[in-house]
């Protein structure tokens, strides 16, 4: 049994490889993203997920339902850290499965595969806990950079972890942006992986301050522009686990179930066989994954 | 999925005339994030748990507390933006063209100041607003400090929101009922990152022996950076090439930020009122 395979099988059962042989995967795993798009091209048959966030238990409940891997090609579409409990034995796992088939996994980089993001919502100060320094953070982050930004199906399914920019019209203008750097705040590479679909006209801006949300006729010029069937993004939590918006011409998948162990929403992968036919599967959370979660019942507490 | 699919859980207690009920359901499903955002026009918070409560039941006073009646309080005017907001907007000029629609504003941060919905019911079982009167009379904390046994204790969370992970806003409430009172504290928390941060605290506290309850409503806040210079500094075990605090996790605790708050942050409104019945 090779090193990598040794490693894979650790990380199935949520157990944890050494720093060293992190570093060892995440140089290698580089060599491979370093080839990869900006819209990195994926065939068909492959199964598309969304939002994974840490949920380890519910990533094997996903494998269980989809097909193991290399058995079944997929493709993530970002968000593996963060809010959940295990973000290093997610991210690794998947990391070592393409460094082992690098054409059976694709993953895309999704807004919380950023340094500044992973510091306050958990992946950092998870690093430090189970490894006891932030080294692997850092091995981590440096992956996060090469991790491509969108893939195509088949030429005609684009994936991508939020959504569309106004700075994007064609998916050549994609392949031109400079992808190794940390998450920029405003710019095309932002709006990829930070933007919402809404039922609005043309371009919309939130009140927030930041982030664009785009609307049906956006949506068909960019499909009609790239001669496109569908556009699949992640970023948003959907109860039942999928949301078809514009005349199914956008999809958002959400893979994580009973989101942050407390939102009761099931989650889907989206199958594409090899002629791009459609299967949506739902699932469940994994009731392993509640384990180390507070009990349903709170500790009564003298709170004043 | 149907909705008497997903477990929900029913808590319920009664003691000395008050019968509390404390519901807790899954976030709302697509179809009545529709509904309530039509009625409501802005977008909800991420997670909105639509279908939990909590109820008490006193004679004819009804107090409930609602996630949804909850966002009809949010900040009317709020002036709110994300920390990068003034670069990103310079950075969207370039599409100003394009740009149709400017989302209707709304209160983003989703900071409510619901402090929960007291009715009366009267022989026509005809809902009318509880009156409640200024008042001097504190809640007695000394008695809340007794560690009397907790017959009745619950937590619920009536929404929360990522705020696009520029922060979190989350409405919380918990509940305990000991032999000779109880207590309730609802809190707003907000996390603004490298903005603010705000708590709405309402406390409601009743004495079984009296025939009224104090309701008391703070807000407070804080600058980001008043609070992040309260962080305990980083103690590293070991093989560790930092020392700058990259550690931001506590900061998104509201115990943690709460008492950092109390200390630290400036009281922006405090009203003390009494209902009696």
């Amino acid at each position: 049994m090779s090193d990598l395979d040794r490693q894979i099988s650790l990380l199935n059962k949520c157990q944890l490889i050494k720093e060293s042989e992190v570093k060892d995967l995440c140089q290698k795993a580089r060599e491979i993203l370093i080839e990869e798009s900006n819209v990195q091209r994926v065939d068909a048959p492959v199964t598309i997920c969304g939002d994974i966030h840490g949920q380890f238990f519910d990533l094997q409940e996903l494998f269980k339902v989809g097909g193991a891997c290399p058995d079944t090609n997929y493709l993530f579409m970002g968000d593996f850290v963060d809010r959940g409990f295990y973000s290093v034995e997610t991210f690794l796992l998947l990391l070592a499965l393409k460094v082992r088939y690098p054409d059976r996994i694709t993953l895309l980089r999704g807004n919380h595969e950023s340094r500044q993001i992973t510091q306050v919502y958990g992946f950092y100060d998870e690093c430090l806990r189970k490894f006891g320094s932030v080294n692997v953070w850092r091995y981590c982050c440096e992956i996060f950079d090469y991790l491509s930004l969108s893939a195509l199906i088949d030429d005609k399914v684009f994936c991508v972890h939020g959504g569309l920019s106004p700075a994007i019209s064609t998916l050549d203008q994609i392949r031109t942006i400079d992808r190794k750097q940390e998450v920029p705040h405003d710019g095309a590479m932002c709006d990829l992986l930070w933007s919402d679909p809404d039922e609005i006209e043309s371009w919309g801006v939130s009140p927030r301050g930041a982030g664009y949300l785009f609307g049906g006729d956006v949506v068909s010029m960019f499909v009609h522009a790239n001669n496109l069937d569908l556009i699949a993004r992640a970023h948003q939590l959907v109860m039942e686990g999928y949301k078809l918006m514009f005349k199914d011409t956008l999809v958002t998948v959400w893979s994580a179930p009973n989101y942050c162990y407390r939102c009761g929403n099931v989650a889907s992968i989206l199958e594409f066989n090899e002629h791009l036919g459609k299967n949506y599967k739902i699932f469940e959370a994994a009731p392993h994954e509640n384990r180390s979660i507070p009990a349903k019942t709170p500790m009564p507490d003298y709170f004043l | 999925m149907e909705r008497d699919k997903i477990d929900s859980n029913l808590q319920q207690f009664e003691l000395k005339g008050f019968r509390f009920f404390l519901e807790k359901a899954p976030i709302l499903n697509s179809n009545e994030i529709d509904e309530l955002q039509n009625k409501l026009e802005f977008p909800l918070p991420e997670m909105l748990f639509g279908n939990s409560y909590l109820k008490i039941v006193h004679k004819n006073l009804e107090i409930t507390f609602d996630p949804k009646e909850s966002l009809n309080f949010l900040e009317k005017d709020s002036k709110l933006k994300v920390s990068y907001s003034k670069r990103w907007e310079q950075s969207a000029e370039a599409h100003k063209s394009e740009i149709k629609e400017i989302i209707k504003p709304y209160d983003w941060t989703y900071s409510t100041n619901y402090t929960g919905t007291f009715r009366m019911l009267d022989k026509e079982n005809n809902h009318s607003d509880a009156l409640f009167e200024k008042s001097d009379t504190e809640i007695n904390v000394e008695n809340l400090k007794k560690q009397n046994p907790i017959l009745f204790y619950g937590e619920m969370v009536l929404f929360e929101d990522e705020l696009a992970d520029n922060g979190t806003a989350i409405f919380t409430l918990r509940v305990r009922v000991m032999d000779d009172c109880f207590f309730i504290l609802l809190r707003f928390f907000l996390r603004l990152d490298n903005v603010l941060f705000r708590i709405n605290d309402t406390r409601i506290y009743h004495e079984f022996d009296k025939t009224y309850l104090i309701k008391e409503f703070s807000s407070t806040e804080a600058d980001y950076s008043l609070v992040k210079q309260s962080l305990p500094k980083p103690n590293f075990e070991k093989n560790t090439t930092s020392h700058s605090n990259e550690d931001l996790s506590l900061l998104t605790d509201p115990n943690f930020t709460s008492s950092i708050l109390n200390k630290k942050g400036t009281l922006v409104k405090k009203t003390l009122e009494k209902l009696s019945f």
